[in-house]
Formats: C-alpha cells, sequence, structure tokens
C-alpha cells in the first residue's frame, strides 16, 4: 500500500519539472529536476485552494485527476516553446575557494555535516513517528483531519484537536496529495514527502550556488546554511518553518541568478517562491514579501531599464501573497494566528531577554557573532571596490537584513514579545533572516577575482 | 617538564580529597533530560530542601531501612531551578551510609559556590530516612579542566520544547555560545592588527560556524542512535513513549468489537502532550483528559498518574469502573477497555 505513494509523487515531481522547465528553460535538467517539488508544491496548494474555493472534495480523483490535467496543459505548452530559449546559461564556475592544502580538509568536512544532516533527517522524518507538539495540532493533524473530511478543515472549535485553523495550506495540502491513494492517513508518507521538499530545496539551492560560485562554494554555502542549529534540528520536519526558509532561500538564489544572468525567468520563478513562501506559513508575508519587494525597489533604484521585469515580479509575488489571507477574511478569520501580531505596543519588558537570546542561547550558535562580522568585512571590501566582492548580489542584503529587523520589532514591540521571553517562537523566526543573510555572504564573496596583489582591510 | 607532570600526577592521586575519601561514589543520572519525565507522581512519601556550597562532591551520611531516590537540581539563578535540570541518585538501603555524590556532571556545576535543590522521594508509604550528616565536599583543582572537557561533551537535552529553542552548551557555568563568539571576535581583533588578509578573517568565521556544528553534529548523531536504540528496540520513542503501540491497540480493539466511536480517557498528571499524541496517531478515535464528554467511553489509559486496580475495579483521576486490561507499556502506562472480552 506504502509504495502507492510512489504515484502521487512522481506526478508532483513530472507536473514540476515540466513547469521548471517552463519557466526557467535555460536552467539545466539538472537544477530543473531538483526546482520540481518545490514547484508542485505550490500549484498542489493552489489546485488544492480552488477545490476548497469551490467545494470539491479531495479524494484521489479529484487530487490525482486534476495534476494529471495541469501536467497535460503543461506539456503542451512546454512543446510550443520555441527553441531558442532551450539553450543553456553558461556553465557553472570552477573555482577554488580555499588553499589547496586546507581545501580537501574543509570539504571533507563539509560532506560529513552534510552527511549527519541528511542520516539525522531521515531517520527521524522518514522511519520514525510524529512526536512534535505542534505537529499534532496546527500541521500534520490538521491535514489529517482534512484528508479525512475530504476537505480543507476550519474548525471554529479544537474540539477535534485543530488549533489555528488560519494557516496557509501548502504543507497540508502537500501532505493530504502524498496521501492520496492510501486508505487511512499514514504518518510515514505525510513526513516523508515534507523531507522530499526540504532534500530538493536544499539539492536546488546548492545547484544555484554551484552555479554561480562553483563546487567548493556550493559546498560550503549548503553546509554554512545548515549549521545553524535550530534549522538543522527542523530538518526532522513536523513544523512550517524550515519549508518557510526553505522557500525564500530559493528565492533569494533564483534572484542572484537573475542578477547574474540578466535572466528574466529567474526573477519570475523569485517571485513565485516569494509566493510560496507566504502559501507555506502566513510570516512569508511579513519576513519573504515585503523585504523581497523592498530588494526588487532597490534593483529598481540601481537598474532603471529593468523596471518591466521587476514590476512583472512583484505584481507575481503580490497577487500570490495577498490571494490567501482575502480567503481568510472573506471567512471573516484574522490572517495570522496570534491577533495581537500587528498591534503594536512600546515596552520595554523584551529587551532583558534579546541579548541572552542572541549570544549565549544554544538555538543559533554563534551565528549573531560570526554574521555580524562577516557582513562588516565584506562591507568594507565593497567600499574599496574590492574585485572579492560581487557589488551587484549587495541588495541581497536587504533580504535577510529587512526580514531581521521585522522579526525584532514584531518580538520586541508586539505582544508577541511572550515569546521571545517564554522563548517559544522568536528563535524560529530568527533562524530564516540569519540563513538568508547567510547566503548573502555566501552570493555576495567572489573568490575568482582573488589577485595576489590585493591588500588588507 | 616531566618532574612537573609527575608531580602535578601525585597530587591529583593523593590528593585527600575526593579519591582518598572512603564514601561510596554515586553518580547522577539526568531525568527529564533522559525522557524520564514527570517522576514526582511516582514518590508516595517525599520530601524537598535546598541546601548551598562549594565544591564538586555532596557528602551525605544517612540510615534508611529502604532505598530511596534523591533528585537534584543546581539553581540557574537566585530565582531557582529548571526541570530540565533534575538529575537523580538511587540512595541504597543501610545504617550510618557514608556516600559522595558527583556534582560535577552538571554543566551548571563550577569551583564556585552554588545552591541545589534536593528532593529525597520514595515509593514506600512511610519511610525512616534519617540525613545524619551533609557537607560538600572540594575538588581537586587539577580536576577542573578534565570536568570542563567532560561537561563540553554532554548532550544537548532533546525536548519537546528544543523545536523552540535549544538551551545550548555550557561549561563551568559559561555558556559555550558567549565564550565561542567571544574567542572568535578575539581572533579577528588579534588578525587584524597583524594585518591579515580579509580571506583569512573570513576563513576564521568559516571554520567557526563550522566547528560548532561539529559539536552540535555529535548530539544529533547521539539523538538518532538513541532513537534508533528505542523505537526498533523497546518501541519506544522520547517523551512520545509508546503511544503509536497504544494508538493501535486501540483501533484493534475497536474493530474486534466492530465498536463504531471509540472513546479513551487518557488519567494522567502530565501536561496534555501525551493525549495529543494518542489523539493524533489514534484519529478519528475521541481522545480527552477529561470525562465531560458525551460520548460512551471504551477506554482508559493510566499514564502518570497515581492509581489503583484492585478485582477488575480502577480507580485512576476522574474515573472509577470495572475495567479489563488490554496491555502494559514500557513507559509505564496501561490500557484499559471498557469493552466486554470476547
Amino acid at each position: 500500500m506504502i509504495l502507492l505513494f510512489l504515484i502521487p509523487l512522481a506526478l508532483l515531481l513530472i507536473e514540476g519539472w515540466f513547469a521548471a522547465q517552463l519557466i526557467v528553460p535555460r536552467a539545466g535538467k539538472w537544477l530543473q529536476l531538483p526546482l520540481a517539488l518545490p514547484v508542485a508544491s505550490l500549484s498542489n496548494a493552489l489546485l488544492t485552494f480552488a477545490y476548497t474555493v469551490v467545494d470539491i472534495p479531495l479524494v484521489p480523483a479529484s487530487v490525482l485527476g486534476g495534476h494529471v490535467l495541469i501536467i497535460i496543459v503543461l506539456f503542451v505548452l512546454k512543446r510550443r516553446q520555441s527553441a531558442d530559449v532551450l539553450l543553456q546559461e553558461n556553465g557553472e564556475k570552477s573555482v577554488p575557494l580555499f588553499p589547496q592544502r586546507w581545501s580537501r580538509f574543509i570539504l571533507l568536512l563539509c560532506y560529513i555535516l552534510l552527511g549527519v544532516s541528511f542520516v539525522y533527517s531521515f531517520v527521524h522524518a522518514v522511519l520514525l513517528p510524529t512526536m512534535q507538539l505542534d505537529s499534532l495540532s496546527n500541521w500534520t493533524h490538521r491535514a489529517q483531519v482534512s484528508f479525512v473530511d475530504h476537505h480543507i478543515v476550519y474548525d471554529a472549535t479544537e474540539d477535534r484537536g485543530v488549533a489555528k485553523p488560519q494557516y496557509p495550506i501548502l504543507l497540508h495540502s502537500l501532505q493530504i496529495t502524498a496521501n492520496q491513494l492510501q486508505f487511512k492517513w499514514n504518518d510515514h508518507i505525510a513526513n516523508t514527502i515534507h523531507w522530499l521538499l526540504s532534500l530538493s530545496s536544499f539539492g536546488a539551492l546548492f545547484l544555484i550556488i554551484r552555479r554561480l560560485r562553483g563546487k567548493q562554494v556550493a559546498l560550503l554555502g549548503t553546509t554554512l546554511i545548515l549549521s545553524i542549529p535550530l534549522l538543522q534540528l527542523h530538518l526532522a520536519q513536523g513544523f512550517g518553518d524550515l519549508p518557510l526558509a526553505q522557500y525564500l532561500l530559493l528565492a533569494l538564489g533564483a534572484y542572484a541568478m537573475y542578477v547574474q544572468y540578466a535572466g528574466a525567468r529567474w526573477l519570475m520563478l523569485s517571485a513565485f517562491f516569494v509566493g510560496a513562501a507566504c502559501w507555506t506559513k502566513s510570516e512569508g508575508l511579513f519576513i519573504g514579501f515585503f523585504p523581497f519587494v523592498l530588494m526588487l525597489g532597490c534593483h529598481w533604484f540601481l537598474h532603471r531599464p529593468e523596471r518591466k521585469n521587476l514590476l512583472m515580479a512583484a505584481g507575481i509575488s503580490l497577487a500570490l501573497a495577498v490571494i490567501y489571507p482575502l480567503f481568510l477574511v472573506a471567512k471573516g478569520m484574522h490572517i495570522t494566528p496570534h491577533s495581537t501580531d500587528t498591534a503594536v505596543q512600546f515596552t520595554l519588558a523584551g529587551f532583558p531577554y534579546l541579548f541572552p537570546a542572541l549570544f549565549t542561547n544554544g538555538s543559533l550558535g554563534i551565528t549573531w557573532y560570526v554574521l555580524p562580522a562577516a557582513i562588516v568585512i565584506l562591507l568594507a571590501l565593497a567600499s574599496r571596490r574590492d574585485p572579492r566582492v560581487a557589488c551587484d548580489m549587495l541588495p541581497t542584503f536587504i533580504f535577510g537584513t529587512v526580514g531581521l529587523a521585522i522579526v525584532l520589532f514584531t518580538y520586541l514591540f508586539t505582544e508577541n514579545v511572550q515569546f521571545l521571553i517564554n522563548e517559544e517562537s522568536f528563535f524560529r523566526q530568527l533562524y530564516i533572516p540569519a540563513a538568508l543573510l547567510i547566503l548573502s555572504c555566501i552570493l555576495a564573496y567572489t573568490p575568482a577575482e582573488q589577485s595576489p596583489e590585493q591588500g588588507h582591510l | 617538564m616531566k618532574r612537573l607532570l609527575a608531580l602535578a600526577v601525585f597530587f591529583f592521586c593523593v590528593s585527600p580529597f575526593p579519591h582518598a575519601h572512603a564514601a561510596d561514589l554515586l553518580v547522577p543520572k539526568p531525568t527529564i533530560a533522559r525522557d524520564e519525565s514527570q517522576l514526582l507522581p511516582h514518590y508516595t512519601t517525599q520530601t524537598s530542601m535546598t541546601t548551598e556550597g562549594k565544591g564538586g562532591y555532596l557528602h551525605i551520611v544517612y540510615s534508611s531501612s529502604q532505598p530511596f531516590d534523591l533528585l537534584i537540581a543546581p539553581f540557574r539563578s537566585s530565582r531557582g531551578y529548571l526541570p530540565i535540570d533534575l538529575s537523580r541518585v538511587h540512595m541504597p538501603a543501610g545504617k550510618h551510609r557514608d556516600v559522595r555524590i558527583d556534582l560535577t556532571g552538571s554543566p551548571l556545576w563550577s569551583p564556585g559556590q552554588h545552591k541545589y535543590y534536593l528532593l529525597f522521594g520514595s515509593a514506600q508509604k512511610s519511610v525512616d530516612t534519617a540525613v545524619e550528616d551533609m557537607s560538600f565536599l572540594p575538588t581537586p583543582l587539577l580536576q577542573v579542566p578534565i570536568i570542563a572537557v567532560r561537561q563540553f561533551f554532554e548532550a544537548e537535552s532533546y525536548q519537546i520544547s528544543s523545536y523552540h529553542t535549544l538551551l545550548g552548551y555550557r561549561v563551568l557555568t559559561v555558556s559555550v555560545t558567549l565564550l565561542g563568539g567571544c574567542i572568535v571576535l578575539l581572533t579577528l581583533l588579534m588578525l587584524l592588527i597583524r594585518k591579515a588578509q580579509p580571506s583569512t578573517l573570513l576563513g576564521v568565521l568559516v571554520l567557526a560556524m563550522l566547528a560548532y556544528n561539529m559539536r552540535f553534529s555529535l548530539d544529533l548523531i547521539r539523538f538518532t542512535a538513541h532513537h534508533l536504540q528505542q523505537w526498533y528496540g523497546e518501541g519506544l520513542y522520547s517523551r512520545a513513549g509508546a503511544v503509536v503501540h497504544i494508538a493501535q491497540d486501540v483501533q484493534a480493539d475497536q474493530q474486534k468489537h466492530s465498536f463504531g466511536a471509540p472513546y479513551v480517557y487518557v488519567c494522567t498528571d502530565d501536561t496534555n502532550y501525551y493525549a495529543k499524541m494518542l489523539r493524533y496517531h489514534a484519529y478519528p478515535v475521541t481522545v480527552a483528559t477529561d470525562l465531560q464528554s458525551d460520548a460512551p467511553l471504551t477506554h482508559v489509559l493510566v499514564h502518570h498518574s497515581q492509581w489503583s486496580e484492585t478485582g477488575g475495579t480502577l480507580h485512576c483521576g476522574q474515573f472509577e469502573g470495572t475495567v479489563r486490561k488490554l496491555a502494559d507499556y514500557p513507559d509505564n502506562t496501561h490500557l484499559y477497555s471498557l469493552l466486554p472480552a470476547e
């Protein structure tokens, strides 16, 4: 029975692969393949949403039939795609990042650390059952109740154990689709599909960085992002914060591809991923969409001729970001689970907890010592027009920095300060901008331009 | 150099405390951190106190006709201790027993003054335990670096709350995050003074991140091995215990009796986590921690609670009635059915 899971999985992969070929035709199949599941998860969420709006039950015929229909449409569109856009983009750079004697040691270390992440996440997500508290109410449990009901549930009470019914549905719908063809809810399948989404997201991110900066930087960059302890722990799945981070990382990576290759399709893909983040968790709107639009605004300021692309990207992300909140408002629900999220109150209660949270807690390790130092070094190099810093990548810092500012503001100046004081959700939100800033640092540093006569800071 | 080393080893070995001390050495084991949560309901008799002192060993002389448990937790601040820091020592029975309890295993220990919460607990209704003497024994100075290394490799505790926050590592009460961060910043400062290349500075930052991750990855390997061993060996999984198997047994009992809508009452003094786990894994079975539901009760699950069962009659929380035991589980949980036997 469990092998029947391969059918919805195959449909999602084919659909995502075709969609990726249409959106970024020059990316090459090795990059389009890992992009398939992240892209298909968004189309699956939109399909599930459409069924929810028109009240079509979520059963194998409707869900899988809908995906077959989408695949046929994508296939036809793909066939009609002109041949010239199928040309490959420039091949990846292969630049040694470290001196030869260090290189082997550091790369071996990266392989080991990534291997540990892989084994830990596989065992906890695929082999072991669900145990994380929020999965038992907001996330996997809501997906299970929706699967049994054949509709996404919006329970007003917690009688069936579903808390926070306004959560966006990308993750729920992915688990529901993966469980089609099963007689009863299969917990392992529900977690496995999320694990595969993480695996393909980080795989795609690795290949994007590899295309931009070479294999060594890609390996190191992916390892560094996964070196944030709490993010690494979340690879066991169960919460929505990690997929949100994944989509925003992919959005930033796709934006960097746009900057590097001037390929407008990558900017569209970036906008799609920002939209997907908003369908993953409501925080995607605040720490994903707003910083993305600001980053595009900065790009507009620097590169005025590209304003048509930028407007289109902002439009796509806006359209995707507002659909679900508007639906919630129409249903009479608040767009975030905590109605106090947007109620600003000036209080100093959180400040005594902020320093220990950033600099002594174990959730983000030494990230908040390393990141500011790395950013200062890169900005110092950039101010001297050092060729080791890719100045065109500097706007990418806006994404993480604005996201960080919004997280800090939310946890210091709204009633969410309680979640900083009781250490509940603050760190989960904080690792997202941290991961984005690590990626920005990786993208901004270009060892290829290094020359022996370059001076000191 | 060799002489110095020999002298150091000599002092380490012949130091009057604690090695030369005749008292038995007992090493506390973390409780909640190793998934043995909610210990207190197991103790029929318990008494608690606080004590303050300087030293790596708590020396206790006592008499007790029955063995008992001693729970110890160092205070994190003047405000108190955290349950997560509780560790347990099994104290053997005996007259004028002379024991030393090793306090250095906790990362909150350092050679300075510390305050401890102590709880003496026994499953027996009447106990005759009498503490005759209690004092702190000093730790040889040469042992402190070894203790620091040992504390550094103490595992981060894997809790349900770990998904929200990781407490982080501590060495002699100092946060490793703070220590590591300061070392990184000082290294950068030194390199800047020596006019190092920016690539060297960035290299230091990268190596620091990887080094911290190596330490955390060690714990991920530990969690993975421990959870695999628990799950495939005993059918248990961390705080979730045996709940997945309980859910299967409830559903099997429901199918056996062709009963439409089972309703499980979880009798517990714990949080509602176990009930939530059962509700998810047994869905659509109704699971509640109170008996106010209108649905007819079909099962009672006893989990970390005061209870008794005599002649087929179970008393637990709000429930009292005739039951049939379905199964006992290794996490000290018991499932009873109200449905008739076949």
